[in-house]
């Protein structure tokens, strides 16, 4: 126990070829689950964060409540579908990389959709109308929106990526911790501490941290107001 | 004429916003809506400049019905917000945000860019962000960002509102000149006297959404 540190730095340093294979698993499957719910989210989140219409209410309340669904949960309710038994059984999708993308996937999109709405709400009632009355057809407006809350587009994109990069629930459940090509960073320390090789574990956690302080920096970068955002606030 | 509203009603909620009767504005003339907060002048101008349906009645832009689908027609005419909005970036950004939605680039968007800024005072601002402007800069680019695509129609509404005595020397002058020049409809509300009504030809006045009084006939022949 007490030479792991040196040993996870002895893994880090030597870029060991398991150690690799888990953070490219890990970085694929959630860079593509990210980006997918960002696509699909952010035209939702626009459409409940400037419409107004009956079921507005009752989908941002769906959103924010599944920011909070436990990623097992999300993992139990798949391999029910991608299982033997299950109506998607016969795709063959269980315990691979694109069963833990549509998980993950299922676990960006609530977080991309409940917080871009809230950041597109926030911009100014006119914004659309004065977009029409200089000449912006519908899908120009749609762009218009997207760009003037692109801090609030980065902050949910970052926040998805976050969540989907350190999760283990759906990536153990579904995509079945298999060696050099379902193993992620999360799964490989679940499985590496319980067989007592810390040093991997350490190592990957190590990784995922800097992951983490990554993320918030580049968050942190779009989100603090410039010189400019003051004037708007004085 | 540049409109004849008809039996035109705009509801919100219960409230009716706007209604009314008959109503006709000339093209090339210079037109002050006024009346008091809640009268309904923002709704008509929103509803002049198509970008919101009417409940019912009849509206004629240029002797054509007209509704906010008609995208040809509401490029011809332009409304300018009270207080306007900015998108982010600079005033260029700004500027050029209705040229591109009409296609144009290049040489000729940057001239028609660069001139809308000129007639408005501001010639040197072109780089400035919209967040660093005062309230009379930012009325002024907001009017400039409407003259840059060339509107038959403009549609302003509260333009001296909160603005600097210099903003509305130069507006003033701005309208006279779009009238006699470029012979463009100017329509613009205030809530009481304006120091912009001195600038119109003829003066509508609102009250709960209907017309009360107008210094000329109201008829549309």
């Amino acid at each position: 126990m007490t030479e792991a540190p040196a040993k996870a730095w002895q893994l880090l340093r030597s870029l060991d070829p398991d150690l690799l294979a888990c953070v490219k698993v890990s970085l694929l499957c959630s860079l593509t689950a990210t980006a997918a719910a960002v696509l699909a989210g952010a035209p939702v989140a626009v459409l409940l964060g400037r419409r107004r219409f009956p079921a507005r209410r009752v989908l941002l309340v769906a959103a924010h409540t599944g920011m909070a669904v436990p990623t097992v949960v999300i993992g139990l309710l798949l391999y029910g579908l991608l299982g033997r038994g299950g109506p998607l059984g016969p795709i063959g999708m269980l315990y691979t990389p694109r069963a833990i993308v549509l998980g993950e996937f299922l676990l960006a999109f609530p977080i991309v959709v409940a917080l871009f709405s809230s950041a597109a709400a926030a911009l100014d009632p006119k914004l659309e109308m004065t977009a029409r009355t200089l000449g912006a057809g519908r899908l120009r407006v749609f762009r218009t929106v997207i760009r003037e809350a692109k801090v609030g587009l980065i902050a949910a994109t970052m926040s998805a990526f976050g969540r989907v990069c350190s999760e283990l629930g759906i990536a153990m459940m579904i995509g079945g911790n298999i060696k050099h090509h379902t193993r992620t960073m999360t799964t490989a320390i679940a499985v590496e501490t319980a067989g007592g090789e810390f040093a991997m574990a350490l190592a990957l956690g190590l990784i995922l941290l800097l992951i983490a302080l990554g993320i918030n920096v580049v968050a942190q970068t779009f989100r603090l107001p410039s010189r400019r955002n003051y004037a708007d606030v004085l | 004429m540049f409109c004849e509203c008809r039996n035109l009603t705009v509801r919100r909620g219960p409230a009716m916003a706007l209604n009314i009767a008959r109503l006709g504005i000339r093209a090339g003339r210079i037109t002050a809506v006024v009346g008091p907060n809640g009268s309904g002048k923002t709704t008509l101008l929103e509803v002049l400049a198509l970008l919101r349906r009417p409940t019912s009645g009849q509206l004629k832009l240029w002797g054509r019905r007209a509704g906010p689908g008609d995208r040809k027609l509401r490029r011809k005419v332009v409304m300018v917000m009270h207080p306007g909005y900015m998108f982010r970036g600079n005033v260029w950004r700004n500027l050029m945000y209705g040229l591109k939605a009409r296609g144009l680039a290049g040489a000729e968007a940057r001239s028609r860019a660069a001139g809308a800024l000129k007639m408005v005072a501001l010639p040197d601002f072109a780089h400035r962000h919209a967040a660093d402007l005062s309230a009379g800069e930012r009325q002024r680019v907001n009017l400039a960002r409407a003259l840059a695509i060339g509107p038959e129609a403009i549609l302003l509404d509260e333009p001296v509102a909160n603005v600097d005595a210099r903003t509305v020397e130069v507006v003033g002058k701005l309208l006279r000149r779009l009238r006699d020049e470029r012979d463009v409809t100017v329509v613009h509300t205030s809530p009481g006297d304006s120091q912009l009504r001195a600038t119109a030809d003829r003066v509508v006045r609102l009250e709960a959404g209907k017309v009360q009084e107008a210094d000329e006939p109201t008829e549309t022949d």
